[in-house]
C-alpha cells in the first residue's frame, strides 16, 4: 500500500518538470526542479578516485572503507558538460591481491598497518569523448587510503563477539560415524547461519555512521584531439573526508550498560527501568553522522569546444549532517565552492541543501532535495527528485524533460488509487 | 575419502589450520573408532593460539589409530554482507612430513560450511 503511495509521490514529482521552464522565463528567482546530482554534493572520498577525477561520476553513495579487491568495468557516462564518455576502469587492492590468502583475522585485528594496507585501493581509468567537442582521451590513476575507520566490522568488538556467540559446531558424542555426524552439522549450520546473518544486520545498523578518515588522490593525463603526440598533464584531484559518528559517547554508554548488566541479573521491573534509561540516549548520537569534506582539483581541464580546454582550479569545502535509519535518511549540507579559471577571475559560491533518502524496497531509494546556491550575482533555489537503485541513479526531473511536458505522467499518478 | 599414511614409529601427527582473507572461523576436529567419535579440538580460530594441535596425546594412543577416521569441520563466518572470499588450509603433518593438505578457497555470503573425512592407515 505505502509503496503505491510512494510511487504516486514520484510521479507527481515527475509532473513538476514544467516548473523549470516557467522559472527560466521569469526574472525573479523561483523554485525550479533541478537535478539531484547537482544539488547533492558528494562529500566522500570516491571508491574509484581515478574515474571520478576524469569527470565522470559513478553515482555511488560511498562511505569509508568499501574495498574492491579486484574489479574491472566498461563504463559509459556523461561528463559534467554533457559529453558522452566511454571508459575502462580497473580497481584493485594490491595488498589483498598479494597477501590476502595469508592474512588472518588475528593479524588484521592486531595490526593497524595491515588494516591500512588492506584498505588501500588503487584505481586506473581511461575515458574517451565521443563527440566533436571532446575527442580527448584521458588517463587517471587513483589512490585511496582509509587512515581511520571505527566502522570496520572486523575490528569491531561487538561484531566479533556476536559471531563468537552465534553458535558452536555440534559435539561428536552420540554419533557413531563421521558421515552421520556431518549430517547433524549441516542441520545446525542452517540455524547458526541465520544467527550470523543477524550479527551482520546488527553490525551494519550500528556502524553505518561510525567515525572514519579517508584520503584519495588522482593525477590524470590528457591526450587532446586523440593524437598520441599531444599528451599533457590533465590535472589532479585530492579528496579528504572526516566522518564523526559520536562514537566516544556511544561507547561510553555501552560500557555503562555492560557494567550494569555484569553487576546484577535484573528482574522484569529492573529491565523496564533500564529500557527507560537507554531510551534517554540522545537520538542524534545513535542515528547521525557529521562529515567534513575537502576536495581540491588542480589544473582541471574543461572542454569548451573542439580541442579547446579551459584550465581551472576548483576547491570544495563541505559539511554534512546525516541522520536517519537504514530506511530513511536526512542530510543537511553546506558547502563552499571556489572555481578559479586560468585567465579569468575566480568565482565562489555557497550551496546549502536539505536532502531526504527514502528506501522504497531493497537497494532502491527515492531521493528528494531542496537546495539553494548563492553566487556573486545569482541566487537559485532548486527542488529535485531522483531514484537510485543498485549503482544507478536517475534524476526524475531530467526524465520528465525528456518525455515531454509531464502532464500525461501527472494524469497517470492521479489514476492510481490511494489505497489497496 | 583421503587416506593418511601415518608412520607408527614416527612423531605424533599434528593438525595445523590457517584461515586467510581475514575471516572469522570456528573449527572442530575429531577421531572416530568403532565406538563413536571423540573431539580432538574445538575452538574459534586464532592464529598462534590454537591453530596447531596434536591428534592424540601419547604414542600408545597413536598405535591404536589404524583403520580409524579423522574428520574436520570448519565454519567460516562473514563480518559483513555481500560476497566474501575465504581461504582455509588444513595440513596434517608428522614431523616434517605433510601427510595431507586440505585446501579450500572461494566466495561465500554469510557463512560457509567445510567438512572433510580421512581414513588413518598405520604404516
Amino acid at each position: 500500500m505505502w509503496r503505491k503511495q510512494i510511487l504516486q509521490v514520484i510521479l507527481v514529482l515527475i509532473s513538476l518538470a514544467p516548473m523549470r521552464a516557467s522559472a527560466e522565463e521569469s526574472e525573479e528567482p523561483e523554485p525550479e526542479v533541478g537535478e539531484v546530482s547537482s544539488l547533492k554534493q558528494d562529500l566522500t572520498v570516491p571508491d574509484s578516485p581515478a574515474f571520478v577525477a576524469l569527470g565522470l561520476n559513478p553515482e555511488e553513495v560511498a562511505r569509508p572503507a568499501t574495498v574492491h579487491e579486484f574489479a574491472t568495468a566498461v563504463l559509459t557516462g556523461l561528463d559534467k558538460n554533457g559529453n558522452l564518455q566511454l571508459g575502462l576502469a580497473l580497481d584493485f587492492a594490491p595488498y589483498l591481491m598479494i597477501k590476502g590468502d595469508d592474512l588472518t583475522i588475528t593479524e588484521y585485528r592486531a595490526s593497524y598497518g595491515k588494516q591500512l594496507l588492506s584498505n588501500f585501493q588503487v584505481s586506473l581509468a581511461t575515458t574517451k569523448g565521443t563527440n566533436s567537442d571532446d575527442e580527448s582521451v584521458r588517463l587517471g590513476l587513483g589512490l585511496r587510503a582509509t587512515f581511520w575507520n571505527r566502522g570496520d566490522p572486523r575490528t569491531d568488538d561487538e561484531t566479533y563477539q556476536c559471531l563468537v556467540d552465534s553458535g558452536s559446531i555440534p559435539d561428536r558424542k552420540g554419533f557413531t560415524t563421521p558421515e552421520e555426524y556431518h549430517k547433524a552439522v549441516e542441520q545446525k549450520f542452517a540455524v547458526v547461519k541465520s544467527a550470523v546473518a543477524s550479527c551482520i544486520t546488527q553490525s551494519e545498523a550500528r556502524l553505518w555512521n561510525a567515525s572514519a578518515f579517508d584520503f584519495g588522490a588522482a593525477p590524470t593525463l590528457i591526450q587532446e584531439g586523440g593524437t598520441s603526440s599531444n599528451i599533457s598533464w590533465g590535472g589532479a584531484t585530492f579528496w579528504s573526508s572526516v566522518a564523526y559518528g559520536f562514537d566516544s559517547y556511544k561507547r561510553s554508554e555501552r560500557k555503562k550498560k555492560r557494567g550494569r548488566a555484569a553487576e546484577e541479573k535484573p528482574g522484569e521491573e529492573e529491565r523496564d527501568e533500564k529500557k527507560q534509561t537507554d531510551s534517554k540516549t540522545p537520538w542524534a548520537t545513535e542515528k547521525s553522522q557529521l562529515i567534513l569534506h575537502v576536495r581540491f582539483r588542480l589544473g582541471e581541464q574543461d572542454p569548451v569546444a573542439q580541442d579547446v580546454f579551459v584550465k581551472q582550479n576548483n576547491l570544495l569545502i563541505g559539511t554534512r549532517w546525516r541522520a536517519g535509519t537504514p530506511y530513511l535518511a536526512f542530510n543537511l549540507e553546506a558547502s563552499y565552492v571556489l572555481e578559479d579559471p586560468e585567465g579569468a577571475s575566480a568565482i565562489s559560491s555557497f550551496r546549502g541543501a536539505v536532502n531526504a533518502d527514502i528506501k522504497i524496497i531493497d537497494q532502491t531509494w527515492l531521493l528528494l532535495t531542496l537546495g539553494i546556491t548563492a553566487a556573486r550575482d545569482n541566487t537559485t533555489l532548486q527542488l529535485g527528485a531522483g531514484l537510485k537503485w543498485g549503482g544507478r541513479k536517475i534524476d526524475l526531473a531530467s526524465l520528465a524533460k525528456s518525455v515531454g511536458d509531464g502532464q500525461g505522467l501527472a494524469a497517470t499518478a492521479a489514476a492510481i488509487p490511494p489505497n489497496d | 575419502m583421503a587416506t593418511l599414511n601415518v608412520d607408527e614409529d614416527g612423531p605424533i601427527p599434528k593438525i595445523k589450520i590457517h584461515v586467510g582473507r581475514a575471516q572469522f572461523a570456528r573449527f572442530s576436529f575429531g577421531l572416530w573408532d568403532k565406538s563413536g567419535g571423540t573431539t580432538i579440538k574445538h575452538d574459534v580460530y586464532e592464529k598462534g593460539v590454537n591453530d596447531e594441535f596434536r591428534i592424540v596425546r601419547t604414542r600408545a594412543e597413536l598405535a591404536k589409530l589404524d583403520g580409524n577416521k579423522l574428520d574436520g569441520v570448519v565454519w567460516v563466518m562473514a563480518f559483513k554482507g555481500g560476497q566474501q572470499r575465504y581461504k582455509v588450509t588444513v595440513k596434517v603433518t608428522q614431523g616434517d612430513t605433510v601427510l595431507d593438505t586440505w585446501d579450500s578457497a572461494g566466495t561465500f555470503s554469510t557463512m560457509k560450511n567445510l567438512m572433510k573425512i580421512w581414513t588413518i592407515k598405520l604404516v
